[in-house]
């Protein structure tokens, strides 16, 4: 007999910052620190190839603050929806992986960020950094997508799914 | 394989749209998002400093590399669209969602006509970039609810019990 009550308590927020049922809003907050670290790396290799590289420099500084200002939300959210999922499990551990991952990545990004003094281009070793933060960041994504995608942590049970294969009217 | 016929949005079209319970469409839509709202951020502090050249350029380029993203966000989209059985309350969030991204997207094209200029943030820009992050959440908030609440490219239970088989029960 398969115990479901482990997986069911995994899809319900522990708080309603978390979002509601069904509306996991760490999925949400992650979009923000990928999205600018990702650009910021774009900003990078513009600086070292345009003519331009000052205006790229800042604007890859700024890219990568924003990100790590989005991090830390992302972190609270991902901390609370872990926090459900019961503990001696594959998820939990995935989970605390995905975790691991996420904070050496902001730490690779912090440090990338504090490598930058010089104003008018982009270091090479924070160049470096901020790739290797994204290589970082690709794993422990893939093993975020494997707790919502795969363990279905915070998506609704299948009986609330079937909602959505209703037909229309 | 029965669950095929019952569930068939749970399933990939094709390798492109990622393996089973690891859709791409969720990673490829970071990158529009993030680079939009860092967009506006800068157009922000490009409003609030002394020279907002950099804000200006940056914004621009910002919107440029949404622009690229949101072309395999919306063939990625696509894919799994058509895995959802046609006249669900399903299928019409996904049309919605699917409707109110591309507006978005003619809307961000249309705004690199607006920002040719490298020496100030046109304030006609700033007011697209802020309707545009608004229509966006909603469309965001239905692609949630496409996978996190109809269960849109999520695994069955079945497979996601695999998740949560304690040590006492390997046992």
């Amino acid at each position: 007999m398969v115990d479901t009550a482990p997986l069911t308590r995994a899809k319900y927020p522990r708080s309603l910052i978390a979002g509601p049922y069904g509306h996991p809003f760490h999925a949400i907050a992650i979009i923000l620190p990928i999205g600018a670290w990702v650009s910021a790396s774009v900003f990078d290799v513009i600086a070292v190839t345009s003519p331009d590289a000052a205006v790229f420099a800042l604007g890859a500084r700024i890219l990568i603050a924003i990100g790590l200002l989005g991090a830390v939300v992302a972190a609270v959210l991902g901390l609370i929806d872990w926090s459900s999922i019961p503990r001696d499990t594959p998820a939990r551990a995935t989970g605390l992986t995905h975790m691991i991952l996420n904070f050496i990545a902001m730490a690779v990004f912090a440090g990338s960020l504090a490598l930058r003094v010089e104003e008018e281009a982009v270091p090479t070793l924070a160049m470096v950094a901020s790739f290797a933060g994204l290589a970082l960041l690709s794993v422990s994504g893939w093993l975020g997508g494997k707790l919502a995608h795969t363990f279905g942590v915070r998506v609704a049970t299948e009986t609330t799914q079937a909602e959505g294969l209703e037909p229309l009217p | 394989m029965t669950d095929l016929d019952t569930r068939p949005d749970k399933r990939p079209a094709n390798p492109l749209a990622g393996p089973y319970g690891h859709p791409f469409h969720p990673i490829a839509v970071t990158i529009p998002i993030g680079a939009w709202i860092a967009s506006f951020v800068f157009d922000i502090i490009g409003l609030i400093v002394a020279d907002p050249t950099p804000y200006a350029v940056g914004s621009r380029v910002l919107i440029g590399i949404g622009l690229v993203g949101s072309l395999v966000a919306i063939v990625l989209g696509i894919f799994d669209y058509l895995r959802i059985p046609d006249r669900t309350r399903s299928s019409s969030t996904a049309t919605i969602h699917m409707g109110l991204n591309f507006v978005v997207c003619g809307a961000y094209l249309f705004q690199l006509f607006l920002r040719t200029s490298t020496d100030d943030i046109p304030i006609a820009g700033v007011i697209f970039s802020a309707v545009s992050l608004l229509t966006l959440s909603a469309s965001g908030w239905l692609g949630g609810k496409l996978a996190y609440r109809y269960g849109v490219r999520v695994a069955h239970e079945s497979k996601q019990a695999e998740g949560f088989v304690t040590r006492r029960s390997r046992r």
